[in-house]
C-alpha cells in the first residue's frame, strides 16, 4: 500500500486539491457539506505539513520529491528544508483556521446565491494550495503557475467582498498580472542564460555567470515581480484597497500570508540562487534596502491618517513588509533570521487582527475605529486578541513581534548599517501611536454605537459562534508561544538551514 | 533598396525579434497605465502577455530545424526546435486566458455597480475612498 | 479640444516609450543568444535530453506533448486547475448579478426570421458542421501524442460545437440548455480524473504522476507512459470543455443583447 511518509511533500497539496475538486459536486447535493470537505482537506494538510517539518528537523536533511519520478533537471521537484518547512506549516495552519473562521459567513453566502458558498470555499482552498505550492516547489516555472493560482483565487475572494470589492480586485488583477509577467520575463532571462528551470541547477550554474548582463536583467525583473506581489513600497498601489475590501472571512488569509509567501520566494531566489556576492548584487540589495526604509516609514505614517480599521491594518502591512525586505538588505545571518521570523510572526499577528476585524463586522457591522468604544465588554475574546496582536505588532518583549525586530537590529548593527536601526525604532514608535489610538478607542471611549445596546449578550453563551473564537485562540497562542520558545525555533529549525543552504 | 531589406532581415533574424518583443511588452505596460477605459486596460494586458510568449518562443528557435514531432528517420537533436519553451508557453497561454476571463467577469460586475467602465467616472463617483 | 490635447500627449508618451525601450532592447538583445543558434544554453542543456529520450521514455512522437504531459505533468495539472479556478471565480463573481429573462424559443424563431443571422441556411449549415467539429475534437484529443493536438485544443473544439448548437434556434422547441453549475461540476470531475491518474501510481509504489507504475497491462514502461498521457489528456479535455461552456452560459444568461 501507499507509504504515506514518502509522499508527504505532495500530500500536503494533494489533500486540499482533492477537497477543492469535490467541493462543487458535494455542495450541489448537500450545500452545507462542501465546506466540511474543504476543512477536512486543509486539516489533513496541516497534519502532513507538521509531520514533514518534524521529519526534516529530526533528520537534518532536506526532503526531495520527484514529481512524475523524473530526476530534477528534467522533471519538477519539491524541496523541503527547515526554512520552507516552517513556511508550509504556517500557510497550512492559517488556511485551516481561516476555513473554520469562514463557516458562519458561509451561511450568509449560501442565502445569497446558488453557487456562492461552494465557489467561496473552492477559491479559499485554491488560495491555500497555491501558497503551499509556491512555498514547496523547487522549479522556477512551477512557481509561476502556483503564483497565478494564488492570484486568481485572490481576485475572486476580493471581488465577492464588500461593495468596492470588484474595483479593488480589478486593479489588483492588472497590477498583479504585471508582477507575474515581470517574474516570467526574469525566468526567461535566466532560462536563456542557463537553459534550465530547476532552482538547484540554476544555483549550480550561477558562479560562472557572475556579472553576466542577463543575470542582472533577470534580478531587476524579479525584484519588480516579487515587489508587486509582496506590496513593497513603491509597488504597493493595489494593496490597501484589496486588503480593506476583500471578503471579511477570507481577509485574514489574503492579508496574512498572501504577501508573505512571495517574500519567502524572493529570499529563495536571492540567497539560494544568486548567492554569489558581486558588486552588482550589492547595488540591488541597496536598492531593496532603500525601498524597505521608505516603505516602513510610508506605511506607518499613512496608517496614522485613517480611522477605518482595515485601512490602518493594510497600511501597517506595507510597513511590515518593509521590515522583511530590510532583512534581505541586511543580508547577514541575523538579518535573514529576522526576516524569516518576521514572515512567520507577522503572518500570525496580521491574520489575528483581521480575524478581529471580521468578527466585528460579523457581529455589529463595525468598520470604523470610532465605533469601537467599549466593544471589549461585549466581545472579550476579540478585545484580547486585538490587544495581544497589536502589542506584538508594536514589538513589546514577551510577544513574537519583538524578537524578529531584535534580530533585525542585531544584524544591522553587525553590518554597521545604523540607519536601519534608527528606522526600526522610529517605525515602532509610529506603530505604537496608531495601535494605541485603536486601543484607546477600544478601552477608554464611551460606548458609541447605539444600535449595539439592544443586542444584549445572553448569559452563559459565547460572544460569537465557536468557529470564530477558535482561530483567535490559536493566533493568540501562536503569538505568545512564538515569543516564548523563540530560541528553539531559531536554534533547532532555522539556524542549520540558513547556515547550510542560504549562506553556504 | 534590396540591400537595406536584406540587412533588416538579417538584423531581425539575428537579434531583432527580441527587441520587437520587448517593445511590445513596454507598449502593453504603458497602455495599462495610460488608458482610462478598463476594457482597453485588459487588451493591453493581453498584449503584454503575448509579448512574453513571443520572447520565450524566440529562444527555442534553431536554424534549419523542424517542429518537435519525432519522425522515425531523424534522430539528431539539432533537427528539432527546442520543445521546452513551447511547453511552458502553452501553460502561460492558458493562464492568461483564465486571467482574461476573470477580468471580463469583474468588468461585468463593475458595469453593474457603477454603470460605466471609464476610470474617471468611477473615481469621480466616490470609488476612491479617503 | 481638451481631449485632443490628452490624445496627443498619450501618443507622444508612446513614441518616447517605444524609442527608449527600443534602444534599451537593442542593448538587451546583444546580451541574449543569437536567434536560431544551435549551441546556446537554452537549446542544448536539457532540451537535448528531451528530444533524444522523449520517444523511448513515453512513446509520444510529439515531444511538446511529452514534455507538457509527462516530464512537466505537474505544471499541466495546475494549469488545468487555473482554468477551473477561473471558471469558479467567474461563476461566483457573477452569481449575484441578475439573470436576464431569456427569450422563449418561439420569440427566438420570430427574431431570427427577421435577421440575416440564424436564417434557415445558417441553421442547416450549423447542423452539418457541429457533428464534424465534434469528431474533429475527439480526433485532436487522441492524436495529441502523435502529432499536433492535445487536451486543451480538443476541449475548446468540443465547447465550440456546444456553442454552435446553442445559438441555433430550436425549431423543435425542446430545451437543450446545460445548467451552469453542472458545467463546473463536470469540469471539476475532469480535473479530478487527472488527479486520480496521478494517485494510482502512488498506490503501486511510484511517485505522484509517475505513469510508469500505472497498474495496466503493457509490454513496456513507455507504453504505460503513453496510457497515462492519454488519460490525463481526457481529463484536461473534459475540464476545458466544462469551463468554457460554463463561462459562456453564465455570460449569455446575464447579457442583454437587445441594447
Amino acid at each position: 500500500m501507499i507509504k504515506l511518509l514518502e509522499h508527504l511533500p505532495v500530500l500536503v497539496i494533494l489533500f486540499p486539491l482533492c477537497a477543492t475538486l469535490l467541493c462543487p459536486l458535494i455542495s450541489h447535493f448537500k450545500p452545507s457539506f462542501g465546506k466540511k470537505v474543504v476543512m477536512t482537506g486543509l486539516f489533513l494538510s496541516v497534519v502532513c505539513a507538521v509531520t514533514q517539518l518534524w521529519q526534516v528537523v529530526s533528520t537534518g536533511e532536506a526532503l526531495h520529491y520527484y514529481l512524475g519520478g523524473w530526476k530534477p533537471p528534467f522533471g519538477i521537484e519539491f524541496v523541503i528544508d527547515g526554512l520552507n518547512g516552517i513556511i508550509v506549516v504556517l500557510v497550512a495552519v492559517i488556511s485551516w483556521i481561516t476555513s473554520l473562521f469562514s463557516s458562519p459567513f458561509e451561511k450568509l453566502e449560501r442565502e445569497e446565491g446558488n453557487f456562492r458558498s461552494a465557489g467561496y470555499y473552492s477559491m479559499l482552498s485554491f488560495l491555500a494550495l497555491g501558497l503551499l505550492g509556491m512555498a514547496s516547489t523547487g522549479d522556477a516555472f512551477n512557481l509561476y503557475v502556483f503564483m497565478e493560482i494564488t492570484a486568481i483565487s485572490g481576485y475572486g475572494l476580493i471581488a465577492i467582498g464588500e461593495e468596492k470589492g470588484p474595483i479593488a480586485a480589478f486593479r489588483y488583477l492588472l497590477t498583479g498580472t504585471i508582477g507575474a509577467s515581470m517574474y516570467l520575463l526574469g525566468v526567461g532571462f535566466l532560462y536563456a542564460a542557463t537553459g534550465t528551470l530547476n532552482m538547484a541547477d540554476l544555483a549550480a550554474a550561477m558562479p560562472e555567470l557572475v556579472d553576466s548582463p542577463l543575470i542582472i536583467l533577470s534580478v531587476g525583473c524579479l525584484i519588480v515581480g516579487f515587489g508587486i506581489k509582496m506590496a513593497l513600497f513603491p509597488l504597493h498601489g493595489w494593496q490597501p484597497a484589496a486588503h480593506s475590501y476583500a471578503h471579511p472571512a477570507a481577509d485574514p488569509m489574503i492579508a496574512g500570508i498572501m504577501i508573505k509567501v512571495p517574500a519567502y520566494a524572493m529570499l529563495r531566489f536571492f540567497f539560494c540562487i544568486f548567492s554569489e556576492s558581486s558588486a552588482v548584487m550589492e547595488v540591488f540589495f541597496d536598492a531593496v534596502g532603500v525601498m524597505a526604509v521608505f516603505g516602513v516609514l510610508f506605511g506607518s505614517l499613512k496608517a496614522l491618517r485613517y480611522t477605518t480599521y482595515n485601512k490602518i491594518l493594510a497600511y501597517s502591512s506595507i510597513g511590515q513588509v518593509g521590515y522583511i525586505a530590510m532583512g534581505f538588505a541586511i543580508g547577514n545571518f541575523y538579518g535573514l533570521i529576522g526576516a524569516v521570523l518576521h514572515i512567520v510572526s507577522h503572518a500570525f499577528m496580521k491574520s489575528g487582527l483581521f480575524y478581529t476585524s471580521g468578527a466585528l463586522k460579523y457581529k455589529f457591522g463595525i468598520h470604523e475605529t470610532t465605533e469601537l468604544g467599549q466593544v471589549y465588554r461585549d466581545m472579550p475574546m476579540t478585545g484580547m486578541t486585538m490587544t495581544v496582536c497589536a502589542l506584538s505588532m508594536i514589538g513589546l518583549p514577551p510577544f513574537a513581534g519583538f524578537f524578529s525586530k531584535w534580530y533585525l537590529a542585531i544584524g544591522a548593527i553587525e553590518n554597521g548599517q545604523y540607519g536601519f536601526v534608527v528606522v526600526l525604532i522610529l517605525s515602532s514608535l509610529l506603530s505604537a501611536i496608531y495601535f494605541f489610538r485603536v486601543m484607546e478607542k477600544l478601552f477608554m471611549d464611551k460606548k458609541t454605537a447605539s444600535e449595539r445596546t439592544d443586542t444584549v449578550q445572553p448569559k452563559g453563551k459565547l460572544e460569537l459562534p465557536w468557529q470564530l473564537i477558535v482561530p483567535m485562540i490559536v493566533v493568540v497562542c501562536a503569538v505568545i508561544l512564538l515569543g516564548l520558545f523563540n530560541s528553539y525555533i531559531v536554534g533547532d529549525v532555522l539556524e542549520p538551514t540558513i547556515r547550510e543552504v542560504v549562506l553556504a | 533598396m534590396t540591400d537595406l531589406i536584406e540587412k533588416l532581415e538579417y538584423f531581425l533574424a539575428d537579434r531583432g525579434i527580441y527587441m520587437l518583443a520587448l517593445i511590445l511588452f513596454a507598449i502593453g505596460v504603458y497602455g495599462m497605465i495610460v488608458c482610462s477605459n478598463y476594457m482597453k486596460k485588459i487588451m493591453c494586458m493581453n498584449m503584454m502577455q503575448v509579448a512574453i510568449i513571443f520572447f520565450f518562443l524566440t529562444f527555442g528557435q534553431k536554424n534549419g530545424a523542424t517542429i518537435p514531432v519525432a519522425l522515425g528517420d531523424i534522430f539528431s537533436a539539432d533537427a528539432y526546435i527546442n520543445p521546452v519553451p513551447h511547453a511552458l508557453m502553452l501553460t502561460a497561454i492558458v493562464v492568461s486566458l483564465g486571467i482574461t476571463g476573470v477580468g471580463l467577469a469583474l468588468l461585468m460586475r463593475i458595469k453593474d455597480i457603477y454603470g460605466t467602465i471609464e476610470e474617471k467616472e468611477i473615481t469621480g463617483k466616490g470609488g476612491k475612498s479617503k | 479640444m481638451e481631449e485632443k490635447k490628452t490624445k496627443r500627449k498619450v501618443a507622444l508618451g508612446l513614441l518616447i516609450v517605444v524609442v527608449l525601450v527600443g534602444i534599451g532592447a537593442l542593448k538587451v538583445g546583444s546580451f541574449l543568444p543569437t536567434i536560431g543558434a544551435l549551441d546556446t544554453p537554452a537549446n542544448s542543456n536539457i532540451s537535448d535530453y528531451y528530444i533524444n529520450h522523449a520517444y523511448e521514455d513515453t512513446h509520444a512522437h510529439n515531444i511538446v506533448t511529452a514534455v507538457l504531459a509527462d516530464y512537466r505533468g505537474f505544471d499541466t495539472l495546475f494549469e488545468t486547475c487555473v482554468l477551473l479556478l477561473s471558471g469558479i471565480a467567474v461563476l461566483t463573481i457573477l452569481s449575484s448579478k441578475e439573470k436576464i429573462a431569456q427569450k422563449s424559443d418561439k420569440e427566438m424563431i420570430e427574431y431570427y426570421r427577421h435577421s440575416t443571422f440564424g436564417s434557415a441556411l445558417m441553421d442547416g449549415a450549423f447542423r452539418i458542421v457541429v457533428p464534424v467539429i465534434l469528431i474533429y475534437g475527439i480526433y485532436v484529443l487522441f492524436h495529441g501524442e502523435i502529432s499536433l493536438g492535445g487536451g486543451f485544443q480538443a476541449g475548446a473544439l468540443l465547447a465550440c460545437a456546444y456553442l454552435l448548437n446553442r445559438i441555433i434556434p430550436k425549431f423543435d422547441l425542446r430545451k437543450q440548455k446545460a445548467r451552469e453549475e453542472l458545467g463546473i461540476i463536470t469540469a471539476a470531475a475532469g480535473a479530478f480524473f487527472y488527479v486520480i491518474t496521478g494517485v494510482l501510481p502512488m498506490i503501486f509504489g511510484g511517485n505522484f504522476l509517475a505513469f510508469g507504475k500505472l497498474p495496466f497491462a503493457a509490454s513496456t514502461i513507455a507504453e504505460l507512459h503513453a496510457d497515462g498521457i492519454l488519460m490525463i489528456e481526457i481529463g484536461v479535455t473534459i475540464c476545458v470543455a466544462g469551463v468554457i461552456i460554463t463561462i459562456l452560459e453564465v455570460v449569455l444568461e446575464r447579457t442583454n443583447f437587445d441594447d
